[in-house]
Protein backbone atom coordinates (compact mmCIF):
# COMPACT_ATOMS: atom_id res chain seq x y z
CA UNK A 1 0.00 0.00 0.00
CA UNK A 2 1.33 3.27 -0.95
CA UNK A 3 2.40 5.94 1.54
CA UNK A 4 -0.26 8.39 0.65
CA UNK A 5 -3.01 5.32 1.54
CA UNK A 6 -2.54 6.62 4.89
CA UNK A 7 -4.42 10.14 4.00
CA UNK A 8 -7.60 8.37 3.22
CA UNK A 9 -7.34 6.93 6.71
CA UNK A 10 -8.61 10.45 8.48
CA UNK A 11 -11.40 10.73 6.03
CA UNK A 12 -12.00 7.10 6.70
CA UNK A 13 -12.40 7.40 10.01
CA UNK A 14 -15.45 10.00 9.38
CA UNK A 15 -17.00 8.16 6.82
CA UNK A 16 -16.79 4.97 8.82
CA UNK A 17 -18.79 7.03 11.96
CA UNK A 18 -20.74 8.65 9.87
CA UNK A 19 -21.91 4.85 8.88
CA UNK A 20 -22.58 4.13 12.29
CA UNK A 21 -24.61 7.43 12.56
CA UNK A 22 -27.46 5.93 10.68
CA UNK A 23 -26.21 6.61 7.01
CA UNK A 24 -25.63 2.64 6.63
CA UNK A 25 -28.23 -0.44 7.60
CA UNK A 26 -26.70 -3.33 8.67
CA UNK A 27 -28.43 -6.39 6.57
CA UNK A 28 -27.56 -9.21 9.81
CA UNK A 29 -28.94 -8.82 12.86
CA UNK A 30 -26.26 -7.13 15.19
CA UNK A 31 -25.96 -8.40 18.44
CA UNK A 32 -25.15 -5.60 20.93
CA UNK A 33 -25.18 -5.80 24.15
CA UNK A 34 -27.09 -3.83 26.29
CA UNK A 35 -24.75 -2.38 28.84
CA UNK A 36 -22.67 -1.16 25.53
CA UNK A 37 -25.48 0.28 23.52
CA UNK A 38 -26.18 2.34 27.15
CA UNK A 39 -23.31 3.97 27.73
CA UNK A 40 -22.70 4.74 24.08
CA UNK A 41 -26.07 6.50 23.37
CA UNK A 42 -25.27 8.24 27.06
CA UNK A 43 -22.38 10.00 24.65
CA UNK A 44 -24.14 10.42 21.79
CA UNK A 45 -26.93 12.40 23.68
CA UNK A 46 -24.27 14.51 25.69
CA UNK A 47 -23.07 15.62 22.50
CA UNK A 48 -26.06 16.19 20.63
CA UNK A 49 -27.40 18.17 23.68
CA UNK A 50 -24.04 20.78 23.39
CA UNK A 51 -24.75 23.72 21.54
CA UNK A 52 -21.37 24.72 21.77
CA UNK A 53 -18.32 23.49 22.26
CA UNK A 54 -14.15 22.01 21.61
CA UNK A 55 -12.57 19.22 21.88
CA UNK A 56 -8.37 18.53 20.73
CA UNK A 57 -7.10 15.25 20.89
CA UNK A 58 -3.72 13.23 19.70
CA UNK A 59 -4.46 10.85 17.25
CA UNK A 60 -2.19 8.16 15.46
CA UNK A 61 -2.33 7.15 12.24
CA UNK A 62 -1.12 3.82 10.93
CA UNK A 63 0.56 3.86 7.70
CA UNK A 64 3.08 1.61 5.44
CA UNK A 65 6.14 2.74 3.25
CA UNK A 66 6.17 1.78 -0.61
CA UNK A 67 8.78 -0.85 0.36
CA UNK A 68 6.34 -2.49 2.91
CA UNK A 69 7.68 -0.77 6.11
CA UNK A 70 4.69 -0.01 8.23
CA UNK A 71 4.58 3.12 10.56
CA UNK A 72 3.21 5.24 12.64
CA UNK A 73 1.98 8.98 12.33
CA UNK A 74 1.47 11.10 14.98
CA UNK A 75 -0.52 14.10 15.05
CA UNK A 76 -3.76 16.49 17.05
CA UNK A 77 -7.23 16.82 15.79
CA UNK A 78 -8.91 20.02 17.23
CA UNK A 79 -12.55 20.77 16.39
CA UNK A 80 -15.05 23.64 17.14
CA UNK A 81 -18.89 23.66 16.64
CA UNK A 82 -21.44 26.33 17.43
CA UNK A 83 -24.92 24.82 16.44
CA UNK A 84 -26.77 24.45 14.23
CA UNK A 85 -24.40 25.99 11.39
CA UNK A 86 -21.13 26.98 12.25
CA UNK A 87 -18.13 24.17 12.80
CA UNK A 88 -14.37 24.36 12.15
CA UNK A 89 -12.50 21.65 12.25
CA UNK A 90 -8.09 21.33 11.87
CA UNK A 91 -5.94 17.67 11.56
CA UNK A 92 -2.58 17.59 11.71
CA UNK A 93 -0.35 14.70 11.46
CA UNK A 94 3.12 13.82 9.68
CA UNK A 95 1.26 13.03 6.50
CA UNK A 96 -1.63 15.41 6.48
CA UNK A 97 -2.49 19.13 7.46
CA UNK A 98 -5.68 20.24 6.61
CA UNK A 99 -8.67 22.79 8.05
CA UNK A 100 -11.98 22.99 7.13
CA UNK A 101 -14.34 26.10 8.13
CA UNK A 102 -18.20 26.51 8.03
CA UNK A 103 -19.74 29.22 8.51
CA UNK A 104 -23.62 28.51 7.73
CA UNK A 105 -23.38 29.76 3.78
CA UNK A 106 -20.08 28.57 2.64
CA UNK A 107 -17.65 25.37 3.22
CA UNK A 108 -13.97 25.98 2.82
CA UNK A 109 -11.00 23.25 2.67
CA UNK A 110 -7.28 24.32 3.25
CA UNK A 111 -4.55 21.72 2.68
CA UNK A 112 -1.73 23.53 4.62
CA UNK A 113 1.17 22.02 3.86
CA UNK A 114 0.74 22.50 0.13
CA UNK A 115 -1.48 25.63 0.61
CA UNK A 116 -3.72 24.87 -1.45
CA UNK A 117 -7.60 26.01 -0.75
CA UNK A 118 -10.97 25.26 -2.10
CA UNK A 119 -14.32 26.81 -1.27
CA UNK A 120 -17.93 25.63 -1.77
CA UNK A 121 -21.77 27.36 -1.28
CA UNK A 122 -22.99 25.08 1.82
CA UNK A 123 -26.29 24.29 2.98
CA UNK A 124 -27.70 25.97 5.99
CA UNK A 125 -26.74 23.09 9.18
CA UNK A 126 -24.26 20.99 9.61
CA UNK A 127 -25.69 18.18 9.59
CA UNK A 128 -26.94 18.86 6.02
CA UNK A 129 -23.96 19.70 5.07
CA UNK A 130 -22.51 17.01 6.29
CA UNK A 131 -25.01 14.86 4.37
CA UNK A 132 -24.19 17.19 0.89
CA UNK A 133 -20.60 16.90 1.06
CA UNK A 134 -20.43 13.19 1.34
CA UNK A 135 -23.06 12.91 -1.39
CA UNK A 136 -21.52 15.73 -4.08
CA UNK A 137 -17.74 15.46 -2.77
CA UNK A 138 -17.62 12.15 -1.73
CA UNK A 139 -16.04 13.19 1.92
CA UNK A 140 -16.78 14.59 5.25
CA UNK A 141 -14.44 16.56 7.15
CA UNK A 142 -12.66 14.73 10.00
CA UNK A 143 -14.47 14.16 13.31
CA UNK A 144 -18.15 14.71 11.86
CA UNK A 145 -19.86 12.38 13.77
CA UNK A 146 -18.52 14.74 17.05
CA UNK A 147 -20.17 17.94 15.04
CA UNK A 148 -23.58 16.55 13.55
CA UNK A 149 -26.10 15.87 15.92
CA UNK A 150 -26.88 12.66 15.61
CA UNK A 151 -30.13 10.84 16.56
CA UNK A 152 -29.58 8.04 19.33
CA UNK A 153 -31.91 5.61 18.09
CA UNK A 154 -30.19 5.42 14.51
CA UNK A 155 -26.58 5.18 15.79
CA UNK A 156 -26.31 1.43 16.05
CA UNK A 157 -27.79 0.27 13.33
CA UNK A 158 -24.79 -0.48 10.77
CA UNK A 159 -23.35 -2.28 14.33
CA UNK A 160 -22.92 -5.52 13.42
CA UNK A 161 -22.46 -6.75 17.22
CA UNK A 162 -20.76 -4.83 19.93
CA UNK A 163 -20.13 -5.08 24.01
CA UNK A 164 -18.75 -3.93 26.93
CA UNK A 165 -14.61 -4.63 27.45
CA UNK A 166 -14.57 -3.45 30.81
CA UNK A 167 -13.04 -0.85 33.11
CA UNK A 168 -9.95 1.94 31.73
CA UNK A 169 -8.36 4.57 32.89
CA UNK A 170 -7.78 6.93 30.14
CA UNK A 171 -5.26 9.89 30.93
CA UNK A 172 -6.53 10.06 34.33
CA UNK A 173 -10.14 9.56 33.24
CA UNK A 174 -12.15 6.40 34.75
CA UNK A 175 -13.88 5.16 31.29
CA UNK A 176 -16.18 2.33 30.01
CA UNK A 177 -14.11 0.37 27.09
CA UNK A 178 -16.65 -0.45 24.46
CA UNK A 179 -16.43 -2.26 21.36
CA UNK A 180 -18.16 -2.70 18.60
CA UNK A 181 -18.03 -4.23 15.17
CA UNK A 182 -19.15 -3.20 11.51
CA UNK A 183 -18.68 -4.20 8.42
CA UNK A 184 -15.65 -2.97 7.38
CA UNK A 185 -14.31 -1.36 10.40
CA UNK A 186 -14.21 -2.77 14.14
CA UNK A 187 -13.89 0.61 16.78
CA UNK A 188 -13.61 1.14 19.47
CA UNK A 189 -14.65 3.37 22.30
CA UNK A 190 -13.35 4.68 25.76
CA UNK A 191 -16.44 6.89 27.26
CA UNK A 192 -15.81 8.69 30.62
CA UNK A 193 -17.78 7.53 33.74
CA UNK A 194 -18.74 10.89 35.49
CA UNK A 195 -19.02 12.75 32.38
CA UNK A 196 -20.49 10.91 29.34
CA UNK A 197 -17.68 12.03 26.92
CA UNK A 198 -15.29 10.61 24.25
CA UNK A 199 -12.11 10.15 26.14
CA UNK A 200 -10.16 8.14 23.76
CA UNK A 201 -11.27 5.59 20.27
CA UNK A 202 -9.54 3.62 18.15
CA UNK A 203 -10.69 2.39 14.34
CA UNK A 204 -9.49 -0.83 12.82
CA UNK A 205 -10.18 -0.49 9.16
CA UNK A 206 -9.83 -4.24 8.85
CA UNK A 207 -10.75 -4.65 4.94
CA UNK A 208 -7.36 -2.51 3.88
CA UNK A 209 -4.18 -4.11 3.83
CA UNK A 210 -2.36 -4.69 6.41
CA UNK A 211 -5.76 -3.69 8.83
CA UNK A 212 -4.47 -0.17 10.06
CA UNK A 213 -5.60 1.79 12.88
CA UNK A 214 -6.24 5.28 13.97
CA UNK A 215 -6.54 6.65 16.90
CA UNK A 216 -7.63 9.53 18.85
CA UNK A 217 -6.99 10.22 22.49
CA UNK A 218 -9.01 13.07 23.69
CA UNK A 219 -7.17 15.63 25.80
CA UNK A 220 -9.73 18.70 26.28
CA UNK A 221 -13.63 18.90 26.14
CA UNK A 222 -14.97 22.60 26.48
CA UNK A 223 -18.61 22.33 26.20
CA UNK A 224 -18.59 26.40 28.19
CA UNK A 225 -16.68 27.38 24.68
CA UNK A 226 -17.48 31.00 23.76
CA UNK A 227 -17.06 30.76 19.58
CA UNK A 228 -17.32 34.19 17.93
CA UNK A 229 -17.85 34.20 14.30
CA UNK A 230 -14.05 34.69 13.78
CA UNK A 231 -13.68 31.07 14.93
CA UNK A 232 -15.26 29.67 11.47
CA UNK A 233 -14.54 32.32 8.94
CA UNK A 234 -12.22 31.85 6.52
CA UNK A 235 -9.43 33.89 4.78
CA UNK A 236 -6.78 32.30 2.60
CA UNK A 237 -3.62 32.62 3.92
CA UNK A 238 -0.74 34.62 1.95
CA UNK A 239 0.11 33.33 -0.80
CA UNK A 240 -2.47 30.09 -1.14
CA UNK A 241 -3.35 28.68 -4.40
CA UNK A 242 -7.24 28.37 -4.85
CA UNK A 243 -8.63 24.88 -6.06
CA UNK A 244 -11.49 23.21 -7.11
CA UNK A 245 -13.47 20.47 -5.49
CA UNK A 246 -14.35 17.57 -7.85
CA UNK A 247 -18.16 16.79 -7.61
CA UNK A 248 -18.63 12.71 -7.28
CA UNK A 249 -22.20 13.13 -8.03
CA UNK A 250 -23.49 16.40 -10.02
CA UNK B 1 15.53 25.25 66.77
CA UNK B 2 15.80 28.71 67.27
CA UNK B 3 18.97 28.35 68.87
CA UNK B 4 20.09 26.95 66.06
CA UNK B 5 19.45 29.54 63.75
CA UNK B 6 21.09 32.48 65.85
CA UNK B 7 24.12 29.80 65.96
CA UNK B 8 23.92 30.18 61.76
CA UNK B 9 23.12 33.64 61.81
CA UNK B 10 26.07 34.76 64.44
CA UNK B 11 28.21 32.47 62.35
CA UNK B 12 27.82 34.44 59.25
CA UNK B 13 27.50 37.54 60.56
CA UNK B 14 30.74 37.02 62.40
CA UNK B 15 33.46 34.96 59.40
CA UNK B 16 36.02 36.59 58.47
CA UNK B 17 35.94 38.46 55.30
CA UNK B 18 36.98 36.59 52.18
CA UNK B 19 40.20 38.45 50.98
CA UNK B 20 39.74 41.34 48.37
CA UNK B 21 42.79 40.67 45.86
CA UNK B 22 41.31 37.11 45.44
CA UNK B 23 37.76 37.88 45.68
CA UNK B 24 38.36 40.09 42.61
CA UNK B 25 40.37 37.35 40.65
CA UNK B 26 37.31 35.47 40.60
CA UNK B 27 36.44 37.60 37.24
CA UNK B 28 36.70 34.26 35.33
CA UNK B 29 33.26 32.95 36.55
CA UNK B 30 33.83 30.04 38.78
CA UNK B 31 30.84 30.76 41.76
CA UNK B 32 31.63 28.48 43.44
CA UNK B 33 35.23 28.21 44.09
CA UNK B 34 35.43 26.15 47.58
CA UNK B 35 36.28 28.96 49.70
CA UNK B 36 35.06 28.36 53.16
CA UNK B 37 35.62 31.45 54.84
CA UNK B 38 39.18 30.98 55.99
CA UNK B 39 42.09 33.27 57.39
CA UNK B 40 43.85 35.58 54.63
CA UNK B 41 47.14 33.70 54.16
CA UNK B 42 50.02 35.14 51.50
CA UNK B 43 50.53 32.08 49.90
CA UNK B 44 47.12 30.83 49.10
CA UNK B 45 46.91 34.26 47.90
CA UNK B 46 49.26 33.83 45.15
CA UNK B 47 47.91 30.45 44.09
CA UNK B 48 44.60 31.73 43.82
CA UNK B 49 46.37 34.71 41.52
CA UNK B 50 48.28 31.74 39.51
CA UNK B 51 44.83 29.73 39.35
CA UNK B 52 43.09 32.54 38.22
CA UNK B 53 45.61 33.22 35.63
CA UNK B 54 45.09 29.81 34.24
CA UNK B 55 41.47 30.12 34.63
CA UNK B 56 41.37 33.27 32.88
CA UNK B 57 43.03 30.46 30.05
CA UNK B 58 40.72 28.46 30.09
CA UNK B 59 38.16 31.12 29.80
CA UNK B 60 39.16 32.54 26.65
CA UNK B 61 39.57 28.67 25.37
CA UNK B 62 36.30 28.29 25.75
CA UNK B 63 34.98 31.95 24.49
CA UNK B 64 37.21 30.61 21.39
CA UNK B 65 35.04 26.88 21.64
CA UNK B 66 31.87 28.78 22.07
CA UNK B 67 32.61 30.72 18.69
CA UNK B 68 33.90 27.65 16.99
CA UNK B 69 30.53 26.14 17.91
CA UNK B 70 28.35 28.59 16.68
CA UNK B 71 29.91 28.75 13.51
CA UNK B 72 29.26 24.84 13.27
CA UNK B 73 25.81 25.34 14.37
CA UNK B 74 25.02 28.28 12.07
CA UNK B 75 26.81 25.83 9.12
CA UNK B 76 24.42 23.09 10.32
CA UNK B 77 21.60 25.12 10.52
CA UNK B 78 21.95 26.63 6.85
CA UNK B 79 22.81 22.64 6.04
CA UNK B 80 19.53 21.24 7.00
CA UNK B 81 17.41 24.83 5.66
CA UNK B 82 19.26 24.04 2.45
CA UNK B 83 17.73 20.30 2.38
CA UNK B 84 14.52 21.79 4.02
CA UNK B 85 14.08 23.85 1.11
CA UNK B 86 15.16 21.50 -1.38
CA UNK B 87 12.29 19.33 0.10
CA UNK B 88 9.76 21.91 -0.36
CA UNK B 89 10.54 22.21 -3.81
CA UNK B 90 8.16 18.83 -4.47
CA UNK B 91 4.91 18.31 -3.50
CA UNK B 92 3.62 15.96 -1.19
CA UNK B 93 5.99 13.42 -2.99
CA UNK B 94 6.43 10.35 -1.29
CA UNK B 95 9.32 9.94 1.08
CA UNK B 96 11.78 7.38 1.91
CA UNK B 97 11.55 7.01 -2.02
CA UNK B 98 14.61 7.09 -4.06
CA UNK B 99 14.56 9.44 -6.64
CA UNK B 100 16.98 12.33 -8.68
CA UNK B 101 15.66 15.11 -11.03
CA UNK B 102 16.85 15.84 -14.07
CA UNK B 103 19.94 17.83 -14.10
CA UNK B 104 21.42 15.55 -11.09
CA UNK B 105 25.17 15.02 -11.39
CA UNK B 106 26.99 11.89 -10.37
CA UNK B 107 30.46 10.79 -10.16
CA UNK B 108 29.03 7.00 -10.10
CA UNK B 109 27.78 5.24 -12.86
CA UNK B 110 24.29 3.69 -12.08
CA UNK B 111 24.38 0.32 -10.79
CA UNK B 112 25.40 -2.46 -12.98
CA UNK B 113 21.69 -3.96 -12.83
CA UNK B 114 21.32 -0.55 -15.13
CA UNK B 115 19.24 -1.35 -18.47
CA UNK B 116 21.15 0.47 -21.16
CA UNK B 117 18.92 1.68 -23.90
CA UNK B 118 20.01 3.39 -27.49
CA UNK B 119 17.86 6.70 -27.88
CA UNK B 120 18.55 8.83 -30.66
CA UNK B 121 22.01 7.64 -31.26
CA UNK B 122 22.73 8.24 -26.82
CA UNK B 123 23.39 5.47 -24.62
CA UNK B 124 21.15 5.92 -21.79
CA UNK B 125 20.97 4.11 -18.46
CA UNK B 126 17.78 3.21 -16.68
CA UNK B 127 17.77 2.26 -13.14
CA UNK B 128 14.95 2.83 -10.59
CA UNK B 129 12.45 4.84 -12.65
CA UNK B 130 15.85 7.33 -13.66
CA UNK B 131 17.19 7.63 -16.26
CA UNK B 132 21.01 8.77 -16.85
CA UNK B 133 23.48 9.90 -20.20
CA UNK B 134 27.28 10.29 -19.30
CA UNK B 135 28.53 13.52 -19.69
CA UNK B 136 32.29 12.75 -19.75
CA UNK B 137 33.61 11.26 -16.73
CA UNK B 138 30.11 12.03 -14.74
CA UNK B 139 26.67 10.88 -15.02
CA UNK B 140 23.94 12.88 -15.58
CA UNK B 141 19.71 12.54 -15.21
CA UNK B 142 17.81 13.13 -18.06
CA UNK B 143 14.12 13.63 -18.01
CA UNK B 144 12.17 10.77 -19.13
CA UNK B 145 12.54 10.24 -22.81
CA UNK B 146 8.63 9.49 -24.05
CA UNK B 147 7.97 6.38 -26.53
CA UNK B 148 11.37 5.05 -24.65
CA UNK B 149 10.32 1.22 -23.69
CA UNK B 150 11.62 -0.30 -20.35
CA UNK B 151 11.84 -3.41 -18.43
CA UNK B 152 10.70 -2.51 -15.07
CA UNK B 153 8.64 -0.21 -12.95
CA UNK B 154 10.31 1.70 -10.27
CA UNK B 155 9.40 0.01 -6.61
CA UNK B 156 7.17 3.30 -5.83
CA UNK B 157 5.40 3.71 -8.64
CA UNK B 158 1.42 4.35 -8.17
CA UNK B 159 -1.05 3.23 -10.27
CA UNK B 160 -3.16 6.31 -12.10
CA UNK B 161 -5.95 5.56 -14.47
CA UNK B 162 -9.42 7.49 -15.96
CA UNK B 163 -12.62 5.96 -16.51
CA UNK B 164 -11.63 6.34 -20.67
CA UNK B 165 -8.12 6.14 -20.90
CA UNK B 166 -7.28 3.30 -18.43
CA UNK B 167 -4.63 2.34 -16.66
CA UNK B 168 -1.18 4.17 -15.94
CA UNK B 169 2.17 3.96 -13.96
CA UNK B 170 3.22 7.00 -12.05
CA UNK B 171 6.54 8.03 -10.74
CA UNK B 172 7.89 11.49 -10.08
CA UNK B 173 6.21 13.36 -13.32
CA UNK B 174 6.59 9.97 -15.11
CA UNK B 175 3.67 8.15 -16.47
CA UNK B 176 4.21 4.44 -17.72
CA UNK B 177 2.11 2.69 -20.09
CA UNK B 178 1.85 -1.27 -19.96
CA UNK B 179 3.07 -2.57 -23.32
CA UNK B 180 3.14 -6.41 -23.09
CA UNK B 181 5.12 -7.45 -21.23
CA UNK B 182 7.37 -4.23 -21.17
CA UNK B 183 6.90 -0.71 -20.03
CA UNK B 184 6.52 2.87 -22.36
CA UNK B 185 6.96 6.09 -21.60
CA UNK B 186 3.90 7.72 -22.87
CA UNK B 187 2.45 11.51 -22.59
CA UNK B 188 -0.65 10.97 -19.99
CA UNK B 189 -4.08 11.98 -20.94
CA UNK B 190 -6.35 15.11 -19.64
CA UNK B 191 -8.14 14.15 -16.66
CA UNK B 192 -5.32 11.79 -14.65
CA UNK B 193 -4.96 12.88 -11.43
CA UNK B 194 -1.72 12.19 -9.42
CA UNK B 195 -0.96 12.89 -5.66
CA UNK B 196 2.61 14.03 -5.82
CA UNK B 197 4.26 16.34 -8.29
CA UNK B 198 7.99 16.18 -8.33
CA UNK B 199 11.17 18.48 -7.53
CA UNK B 200 11.51 21.13 -10.37
CA UNK B 201 7.91 21.56 -11.01
CA UNK B 202 7.19 25.44 -12.06
CA UNK B 203 4.11 26.89 -11.42
CA UNK B 204 1.99 29.36 -14.30
CA UNK B 205 -0.77 31.54 -14.10
CA UNK B 206 -2.62 33.12 -11.22
CA UNK B 207 -3.26 32.47 -7.57
CA UNK B 208 -7.18 31.76 -8.60
CA UNK B 209 -5.86 29.63 -11.22
CA UNK B 210 -2.38 28.34 -10.90
CA UNK B 211 -1.14 25.54 -12.91
CA UNK B 212 1.69 23.34 -12.51
CA UNK B 213 4.09 22.29 -15.23
CA UNK B 214 6.72 19.50 -14.91
CA UNK B 215 8.28 19.33 -18.23
CA UNK B 216 5.77 19.46 -20.66
CA UNK B 217 3.01 18.30 -18.84
CA UNK B 218 0.54 21.10 -17.00
CA UNK B 219 -1.70 19.62 -14.13
CA UNK B 220 -3.97 21.95 -12.25
CA UNK B 221 -4.89 21.36 -8.48
CA UNK B 222 -7.91 19.46 -7.30
CA UNK B 223 -9.94 18.49 -4.40
CA UNK B 224 -11.01 14.60 -5.19
CA UNK B 225 -12.73 12.76 -2.08
CA UNK B 226 -11.05 15.40 0.21
CA UNK B 227 -7.88 14.77 -0.88
CA UNK B 228 -5.44 17.67 -3.09
CA UNK B 229 -4.34 15.54 -6.22
CA UNK B 230 -2.85 17.21 -9.12
CA UNK B 231 -5.08 16.71 -12.46
CA UNK B 232 -3.54 16.55 -16.29
CA UNK B 233 -4.67 19.57 -18.19
CA UNK B 234 -2.07 18.73 -20.96
CA UNK B 235 0.95 17.41 -22.31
Amino acid sequence: MPLKKSRWFVSAVCISLLAVGGAARAEEKSSIEPRAERILLAAITNLAAAKSYMFRGETTTEGQTPGGHRLEYAGTVQGAVRRPDHAWVRVENEDVRRTNWYDGKTFAYLDVAANVYATWPAPPTINELFDKLKEKLGFVPPMAPLMRQLDGKEVLKSAKSGFYVGEAIVRGSACSHLFFSQENNDWELWIDNVVPVIRRMVITYKKLPGAPKYSVTFTDWDFNATLPDSVFAFYPPPGATRAEFEIVKP
Amino acid sequence: MFVVVCAVLAGLLLAPAPPAAAWDDWGGGYGDSGYGGGYYNETEDREWGQEAAREAGREKRRDELEVKKAADSAEHAAYTDSIIEASKASVQAPRGVYYRKPGFVSGEAPGSGAQVIEEAGVKVFYEQGIFWVKQGTQYVVIAAPVGVVVDTLPAATTKVATKTAGEYGYFFGTFFQRQEKKFVIVKPPAGLNVTYLPDGYATKGTQEATLYAVGNITFKPVFVMGVLVYQVVGS
